[in-house]
């Protein structure tokens, strides 16, 4: 115990990888939201 | 045009975080965590405050435009403090040995993110569009509250969580993935928002004036 850290690269990557899931998955959702009520009017 | 911009950004600020930055003195390869975390926090910080904008701007026009801006802010912020939140315990496990602990700035932080995810149910619980709208913008102006105490948090009390820093006590090394991402995250917000503004008012078209077939069955 020398009060540095070493590793943590599975945190890191966890927290990028969680990280990009969330944004893709809500931007894919606000995407195809936005294109089923576009599509949704124009019938 | 702004999604690839923003996704550009973004990727270019993983890969120099990731692969360029060098491990920080102490906390070694952990701090990277630093390039996600705090431009999330930045951007929530900023469309929590364009909720805030928008719920007084209704309340002062009564205008659904605001409206249709909050309901976009609104979903966006509770992602945004949801990822904080994740983040950060990703973050506190190899710092602190614990995923979370009762200190004031991830109790607040999480009192924001119970308090907004509220309003967005609430949202969905009002079928009248002027009742949600306007009990929706009463809700964030006192949910609003939180904001500054969240950013405040760490001066006030004690607290495990570090202060914040200044861009310009950090190494360059430092800076640049986190201000990639941060301008890559921001562009994200806003186009996101944009849609869902759209989405929003097509929406209140529908429910201020059916379409007909709906009308006629």
């Amino acid at each position: 115990m020398n009060g540095i850290l070493s590793g943590g690269w599975n945190f890191v990557l966890a927290a990028y990888l969680i990280s990009g899931a969330i944004l893709t998955i809500y931007s894919i959702h606000v995407v195809t939201d936005f294109r089923r009520r576009t599509k949704g009017i124009s019938q | 045009m702004l999604f690839l911009t923003a996704i550009s950004s973004l990727a270019a600020g993983t890969f120099y975080g990731l692969f360029v930055a060098p491990a920080e003195q102490h906390m070694g390869e952990v701090q990277r965590i630093m390039y996600v975390h705090v431009p999330t926090a930045w951007t929530a910080m900023l469309v929590l405050t364009w909720a805030f904008i928008a719920a007084v701007m209704f309340l002062i026009g009564a205008s659904y435009r605001w409206d249709n801006r909050l309901e976009a802010a609104l979903g966006v912020s509770v992602l945004f403090c949801l990822m904080l939140c994740i983040q950060g315990a990703i973050w506190a496990k190899p710092t602190w040995g614990v995923w979370w602990d009762w200190d004031p700035r991830l109790t607040t932080t999480a009192v924001l993110l119970m308090a907004f995810t509220g309003i967005v149910a609430l949202r969905h619980f009002i079928d009248d569009p002027a009742k949600r709208a306007m009990w929706s913008s009463v809700a964030t102006i006192i949910a609003y509250v939180d904001v500054p105490i969240v950013y405040f948090s760490v001066r006030w009390w004690n607290s495990l969580h570090q202060l914040q820093s200044s861009p310009s006590t950090i190494s360059r090394d430092f800076l640049i993935p986190l201000m990639l991402n941060f301008a890559g995250m921001l562009l994200l917000v806003i186009a996101l928002m944009t849609i869902r503004t759209r989405t929003a008012a097509l929406r209140l078209e529908d429910e201020i004036a059916p379409p007909l077939v709906e009308v006629m069955a």
